[in-house]
């Protein structure tokens, strides 16, 4: 199998290929006039016009962005402590533990997730009163929780790379800390932070699962409102939507890796 | 000693946040997994009371676990997660390895682009991925009328619904979990010791079987049990796309607890979900932390 | 030996007491005691491991002596901690701030120390000045090239005059031909401010070039402290001898106490004589070091012999012609090798020199070095 054997290369496009055809089908879908999904009536972006009326959609959307706002900067502020402390500090009590609890949330299965938190915010209102009932507050809090756990990740690891003799120039120069991590530490990782930032929020703003066991009455998510739709079959309104929110994320990645680029370019200063 | 006091400053407030909202949330579930349901609000007793600071009249049992293992339905829901998910992991791996080698062997330039085609699917929602393959596989959906349009078949097929779109999804859901750690694996391979292996008389096929191959073994591991452990617990594949007998245990997880409302055996499926899944979580920080 | 190495000096300026560094069960450093005069240029010499830059990142305070102490001008700083510290630190890898320009790395330190706007911009220029870089203040470190940056360090090493600079391996990322040059630069810039420096390195010909006095370096221990030429000229020892330039040593067993002792080569057979030396216990090893330089070599038709003793016959087994001069490897009659040189004039047709030709070899009693251990 040498460098670009054909076949490899065939089969590399077929996976390629099963990812984007049917993303793609249903965005060309979203431009269909006809409300017959089989349908093909000629371009149209009324189904757009539509969704842009659509109070409840609106509502969800917002929810879901306020939500995915908060629980990314929560997640950004103590994600970079946790990062800091696996990477920094190499031996302090709890260190093992800190570690486990901050990847593990990764894996965890939602339903899981989503339950125990449940759980425990029914116990704890029963116990202190807090939170009381489930809304916005509860879904931030869970969201939360498994940005910082991938935040930890992203800047944890861009520490690694990090030349610690830039560090040990700013104390040598006369600085100390925390001056020396607000000016320097913090802009040398501050793209690593941002595309860590931008992660959580597409994280929050996707998740279906969490939200729907931890969410109250007036706190319907996005996914939520897109999931209960979904339900009842393809509709154009649900491309047009879809196709919104892919446009969104797309826009997102793309930042967010030439965030990470521009990151590699200053880092060649070794 | 203040020196210290800083750093703890920096520890203190996430691992007090993790603590209280990622590892007691475990033990509370525990606990309700040992209570009985009740039809008040909430919908479970209490295994203890309070005595100021320490439980008392423990009256927690293992009733709902019991009841696990009598009804066939729990059990072959997790027998069937299982092997959902291990065959998905499978053909995830046969599907991506490929690109993850053809990544790793591209140029720089278009490196990143392939790259980013395959983060892109990963940040974008698992939810509207699947949706999107809804508008594929259904009756009336694109598959079935094009085909029908050129002639191929008169009658549409039944996708949705069945193994193969169960199947199928999954694959599609985590094949970049699969691409990204093959790839960081490949990337890092020599490709000196393939030049090597050739110079040495191997061919082709036998360079890659025997050196590029084993190489990427810890990728190969940490992609598989990053697709199968998720694939475990996945809840909306199953409810979106299988029949009403394909049973998944994320499934059963979501309607004890939204359908039927028994807080106390949704919290035993959980634990017996977690207990499964503990040793591919470990296994999974193994390969990861070797790999770094 | 009872005189600790690198010991007392009145005129100390950075004086380092026998200081220790232990990580884990590893002796970094060992019990290192060294005085460093104002104004010196001084070269911590030894290989990886040696522990050289532990002890300089020790002076930094970067490192947490386990034993010892250090004091600048009789003031001990043990226990100042590194950004109070007098002395600054110039890193092998530079650690540029990546997202500064250079200006702004150069007016770190001073920003720290509160200067105030005017005089850091002036302090700024009379840096950038001083490394050749007048103009590139604006630039971002991955906009320059591995020597100016290289240089940005330095300026910004020196930009709060510290009482010593401390410079870890500075030249090691540069190639060779930027690395001469570069060497000058740098002790010209030394001259020119008489600021103390301490260069850590692992290339003694580095050291050499450059440094007023050279400290080697050895598994945490320092083993000699010496001025270039002392240190090429009289070795206290083996490991130093072959440590800095070429060496050949010959075994020798003491034979016979006072006027009538001797000292016979093991390999030469012959009496070996030493420039000087007290008198040794019979029936002691020791060993003759000479200079590959100082060897003679005499062949049937050409060349001289020293006068008496140190002679021994053998083969011409290599010639290596590397222009300038001519290295020569001589084996002996028992089998030991002995490398010796000619310069061109010696003999203007190297032809007449073959391999296989029965040659004698001899060094003078003033060019060999007496070592007992």
């Amino acid at each position: 199998m040498g460098k670009r054997h054909p076949l490899i290369l065939l089969m590399a496009g077929l996976g390629y290929a099963i990812l984007y055809i049917p993303i793609l089908i249903m965005i060309i879908y979203s431009f269909n006039s006809s409300r017959l999904v089989t349908v093909w009536a000629g371009w149209s972006t009324k189904w757009y016009g539509e969704l842009i009326k659509d109070g409840q959609i609106a509502d969800a959307a917002w929810i879901s962005l306020v939500v995915a706002f908060w629980a990314a900067t929560i997640g950004i502020i103590f994600g970079i402590m946790i990062g800091y402390a696996l990477a920094r500090m190499k031996r302090f009590k709890g260190r093992l533990l800190l570690s486990g609890m901050a990847t593990a949330p990764i894996v965890m299965p939602e339903v899981v997730t989503g339950l125990s938190l449940l759980l425990l915010f029914i116990s704890m209102e029963q116990l202190i009163g807090w939170p009381a009932g489930r809304g916005l507050t509860t879904v931030i809090i869970a969201h939360a929780t498994f940005a910082m756990a991938f935040v930890a990740v992203v800047v944890q690891g861009r520490l690694s790379d990090f030349d610690v003799s830039i560090e040990e120039a700013a104390m040598d120069l006369g600085a100390r800390q925390p001056w020396i991590f607000f000016t320097i530490t913090l802009p040398v990782i501050m793209p690593a932070v941002i595309a860590g930032w931008l992660l959580a929020f597409t994280l929050s703003f996707d998740d279906l699962v969490i939200a729907s066991f931890v969410s109250g009455p007036g706190s319907t998510t996005l996914p939520m409102l897109v999931f209960s739709k979904v339900r009842l079959g393809v509709t154009p309104e649900i491309n047009a939507l879809a196709t919104m929110i892919v446009a969104i994320v797309a826009i997102g990645v793309v930042l967010a890796n030439w965030f990470a680029l521009r990151n590699q370019g200053t880092d060649k200063n070794k | 000693m203040t020196q210290r006091l800083k750093r703890y400053l920096v520890v203190i407030p996430p691992f007090a946040w993790l603590l209280l909202f990622f590892l007691i949330p475990f033990f509370v579930v525990f606990q309700v997994s040992l209570a009985d349901l009740r039809l008040q609000r909430p919908p479970f007793t209490s295994i203890f009371e309070w005595d100021g600071w320490w439980p008392t009249n423990f009256t927690g049992d293992l009733e709902n676990y019991w009841f696990l293992l009598e009804d066939s339905l729990y059990i072959n829901s997790y027998l069937n997660s299982l092997k959902t998910a291990f065959f998905s992991s499978l053909v995830c791996l046969a599907v991506g390895y490929p690109i993850a080698y053809v990544i790793a062997r591209a140029s720089p330039n278009w490196r990143n682009t392939l790259l980013l085609l395959v983060i892109l699917p990963f940040w974008t929602s698992s939810l509207l991925r699947i949706y999107a393959l809804i508008g594929m596989y259904s009756t009336n959906g694109f598959i079935n009328t094009t085909l029908m349009k050129i002639g191929i078949i008169s009658e549409p097929l039944q996708m949705m619904n069945t193994d193969f779109a169960v199947y199928s999804a999954i694959v599609i859901t985590y094949l970049p979990l699969m691409i990204l750690p093959l790839y960081a694996t490949l990337q890092k391979l020599d490709e000196d010791l393939l030049e090597a292996s050739s110079d040495l008389g191997a061919s082709p096929f036998k360079s890659f079987w025997q050196v590029t191959l084993p190489l990427s073994a810890p990728g190969i591991i940490a992609g598989c049990l990053l697709v199968f452990i998720p694939a475990v617990g996945e809840y909306v594949i199953p409810a979106l796309m299988g029949g009403p007998g394909q049973l998944m245990i994320g499934k059963t997880l979501w309607t004890e607890y939204f359908n039927n409302r028994d807080w106390p055996l949704a919290s035993s499926v959980a634990m017996i979900m977690l207990a499964v899944l503990v040793i591919p979580m470990m296994w999974l920080r193994n390969a990861q932390s070797v790999r770094d | 030996m009872s005189d600790p190495v690198g010991g007392k000096d009145r005129d100390a300026y950075l004086s380092i007491k026998q200081i220790s560094k232990h990580f884990a069960e590893v002796k970094a450093v060992d019990d290192v005691s060294l005085d460093i005069r104002q104004g010196e240029f001084f070269c911590l010499l030894g290989g990886s491991g040696s522990g050289k830059s532990t002890l300089l990142r020790m002076i930094a305070g970067l490192e947490i002596a386990t034993s010892g102490h250090i004091e600048i001008e009789g003031q001990d700083i043990t226990a100042v901690p590194p950004w109070s510290r007098p002395v600054n630190m110039m890193f092998q890898s530079y650690a540029l701030f990546p997202h500064m320009n250079v200006e702004k790395n150069i007016a770190y330190g001073l920003k720290q120390d509160g200067w105030p706007k005017d005089a850091m911009a002036e302090r700024v220029n009379e840096l950038l000045e001083l490394v050749q870089l007048t103009g590139y203040g604006g630039r971002k470190p991955h906009q320059l090239s591995g020597g100016q940056r290289q240089r940005v360090a330095l300026a910004r090493a020196l930009a709060r005059k510290p009482k010593v600079l401390l410079l870890d391996e500075p030249l090691s990322a540069l190639d060779k031909k930027l690395r001469e040059e570069t060497q000058r630069q740098l002790l010209a810039i030394q001259q020119e401010i008489g600021t103390t420096f301490i260069m850590v390195t692992h290339d003694q010909e580095e050291a050499m070039s450059i440094a007023t006095r050279i400290g080697v370096m050895d598994h945490g221990k320092l083993v000699q402290v010496d001025t270039p030429r002392e240190m090429y000229e009289r070795p206290a020892n083996r490991f130093i001898a072959g440590f800095i330039g070429q060496v050949n040593v010959f075994e020798g067993k003491v034979e016979g106490a006072g006027k009538a002792q001797k000292i016979i080569g093991v390999d030469t057979g012959g009496e070996l004589k030493a420039a000087e030396h007290s008198e040794l216990q019979d029936g002691s090893t020791v060993w003759i070091a000479v200079r590959p330089e100082r060897v003679l070599l005499k062949t049937k038709s050409r060349g001289r012999a020293a006068k008496a003793a140190n002679k021994s016959s053998g083969t011409l087994s290599d010639i290596m012609y590397l222009g300038g001069v001519t290295h020569l490897t001589v084996t002996l009659d028992g089998g030991k090798l002995v490398r010796t040189m000619i310069s061109e004039h010696w003999d203007e047709d190297e032809a007449k020199l073959n391999i296989g030709d029965a040659v004698e070899i001899s060094f003078e009693q003033r060019a060999a070095v007496l070592l007992d251990s």
